[in-house]
């Protein structure tokens, strides 16, 4: 479509995948694979600092602005979950 | 007069009979009722366990049982040992090892065992002798004094075997009368309880709660772990005074929780149990332009704390986070490398605790307790026990006390102080692992496990075999096999040059 500038929104595909290498590398779980389903408060992260720099992260990488009500456990559930989050929170202009 | 700190609760119950006492995920229980139910468990106990000063390990998360359990226990004559009921089981068996004779109260489901024997609170709640049974308690207890062990609270062990760190009433007590006064805490305070009750901070939310009538809210796990449902927390249950670690309130101010919520309640922020960066306290002091802010400096075997700063106008020209100046009853003395005494200015030396909150040592441990407690090497006329912390600080001109490390491997991790050696011991006991080096990242707070292995190609170790052995905040972020360890003159592992390899790689 000529003359439509919008830009295209980021493909969750993408989000995800950035999110999974992030968590990979900054919280290694010896032995186990991330999957984008994969419960990260029960079965990955150890400490609030998951938590923490997860949110630092998504902020800065994806340059989108969390509403401090978003760091709830549902939406921390998954790496989905969190994809979602940013999709949601990275604008549409 | 009050000598052993269970009395608080008696004096406190009689004054505010009907006021909540501790509130947990929408329980509740008032000073009467507590007091009530931890007198018919001490006379349960005292039947079926007619000992003396017998340590009770408290194995149970942290609710309002548990604190009722850990009364109980101080009624029946015994002492309290509050463990992390998550630890893997074999540290929990060397906690066994290290206590010897003693007795377990875990809880199931609405019961409570004592050693497998059930306590069940509707059934053994006979109200028709309360008074008898109060003053029988209260009989026995005067035999009590106040030198005895309240509680044993073990920490980190460099050998990989934990330490019981033994507190007396006295102790307790005398920490709790300056708290108290210093930060001017009354009924009416709400106190926002972060510290499991394993981890000696909470000996200050329990005991002002027991001496003041103030309330506890035991703010549960889950909302800990989510800033946003922390500060929701602390909003709806108007909590007015929280001591936290630093890690905490840090990861608070840096995602600005706290400025979502009406706080306006907060009047009290403390912190201690490990080092709180000057930048997180001045933005508290933006937030809580009211609010008395406190930093607070002590290891468990001095009875939580022993010096304490509340900031004011200096704030803003400090460069460092001071310790601040000794608690009352406490005496602060620097030690050269040579273990002399020194008073100086600026001049970097081993923190020395003497005062009121020396603890008694090490249960079951003389050789240990031997080493850290010494006699207090300024006078040798009479026997005075002082404790060598293993900090390094100096006494700044501005007649501030500072911390700058450790002369030893010991980090602190979200509060918890860990030994390098209790991780390290636990990877070489894992197949194919030869040798581990482990290092803390203070900047990134990053627990490192460096390994040689038998096998060029030893995966790292999966967390459920390490859960068999470490409780999670020991947990290494990162594992690097390493073919052989950079070692000094002496062979050992040389960790300073482990480091600088470390950072090189990284940065």
């Amino acid at each position: 479509m000529a003359g439509n500038l919008k830009a295209i929104p980021m493909e969750l595909e993408n989000i995800e995948k950035k999110i999974l290498e992030f968590i990979e590398s900054e919280f290694p779980n010896p032995g186990e694979e991330l999957l984008s389903d994969t419960n990260l408060l029960e079965d990955w992260f150890v400490d609030s600092f998951g938590i923490v720099n997860t949110l630092m992260f998504l902020e800065t990488e994806f340059a989108v602005k969390m509403d401090r009500s978003d760091i709830t456990p549902q939406n921390f559930k998954s790496v989905q979950s969190l994809s979602l989050l940013v999709q949601e929170r990275i604008p549409n202009s | 007069m009050n000598s052993l700190a269970i009395h608080y609760l008696k004096d406190t119950q009689r004054k505010f009979p009907k006021k909540i006492a501790v509130r947990d995920k929408g329980d509740e229980i008032s000073f009467g009722l507590l007091w009530e139910k931890a007198a018919l468990m001490a006379h349960w106990l005292n039947a079926h366990f007619p000992y003396h000063n017998r340590p009770v390990v408290v194995d149970m998360p942290k609710s309002i049982d548990a604190i009722i359990t850990l009364l109980a226990v101080q009624l029946s004559g015994n002492i309290y040992v509050p463990i992390d009921s998550q630890s893997p089981p074999k540290r929990k068996q060397a906690i066994y090892q290290t206590l010897g004779p003693c007795i377990t109260a875990q809880k199931q489901s609405e019961e409570i065992l004592f050693d497998g024997l059930i306590y069940n609170f509707e059934k053994n709640e006979t109200k028709e002798n309360f008074t008898t049974i109060e003053s029988f308690l209260i009989d026995r207890l005067a035999e009590r004094s106040n030198n005895d062990p309240i509680y044993i609270i073990f920490t980190s062990g460099s050998t990989g075997q934990p330490k019981g760190v033994t507190i007396s009433n006295a102790n307790v007590m005398d920490y709790i009368e300056w708290a108290a006064d210093a930060y001017q805490i009354t009924e009416r305070e709400t106190i926002g309880n972060q510290a499991p009750l394993f981890f000696d901070n909470s000996t200050l939310d329990l005991y002002l709660m027991l001496k003041t009538g103030a309330t506890l809210d035991l703010i549960p796990a889950e909302t800990l772990s989510f800033p946003s449902l922390l500060g929701e927390h602390l909003e709806k249950e108007k909590i007015s005074f929280i001591f936290w670690v630093p890690s905490l309130l840090s990861n608070m101010v840096k995602l600005d929780v706290f400025s979502n919520f009406d706080l306006g309640k907060i009047n009290k922020i403390l912190f201690a149990g490990e080092a709180m960066p000057l930048s997180v306290i001045k933005s508290l002091r933006k937030t809580f332009p009211n609010a008395l802010l406190s930093n607070l400096y002590g290891p468990t075997e001095i009875t939580v704390d022993a010096i304490y700063w509340i900031f004011g106008e200096e704030l803003d020209a400090l460069n460092a986070t001071p310790l601040g100046v000794p608690c009352a009853n406490h005496r602060i003395i620097f030690l050269d490398e040579n273990g002399e005494p020194f008073t100086e200015c600026d001049k970097v030396g081993e923190i020395c605790v003497s005062g009121a909150g020396v603890g008694l040592g090490y249960w079951n441990d003389s050789g240990k307790s031997d080493r850290a407690f010494i006699q207090n090497p300024e006078q040798d006329q009479y026997n005075e026990r002082v404790y060598k912390t293993g900090d390094l600080g100096y006494l700044g001109k501005d007649g501030l006390i500072y911390m700058v490390g450790r002369n030893d491997d010991q980090f602190k991790h979200l509060g918890h102080r860990i030994e390098p050696g209790e991780i390290e011991a636990a990877l070489e006991q894992l197949e194919g692992f030869t040798q581990a080096c482990v290092l803390y990242d203070k900047e990134k707070k990053e627990i490192l496990a460096f390994y040689t292995a038998e096998n060029k190609s030893q995966e790292p170790p999966a967390r459920k075999t390490l859960a068999e052995r470490l409780p999670p905040y020991m947990f290494p972020r990162r594992f690097i096999l390493l073919e052989e360890f950079p070692a000094n003159a002496n062979g050992k592992i040389d960790r300073s040059a482990l480091w600088k390899q470390y950072r090189t790689k990284t940065n």
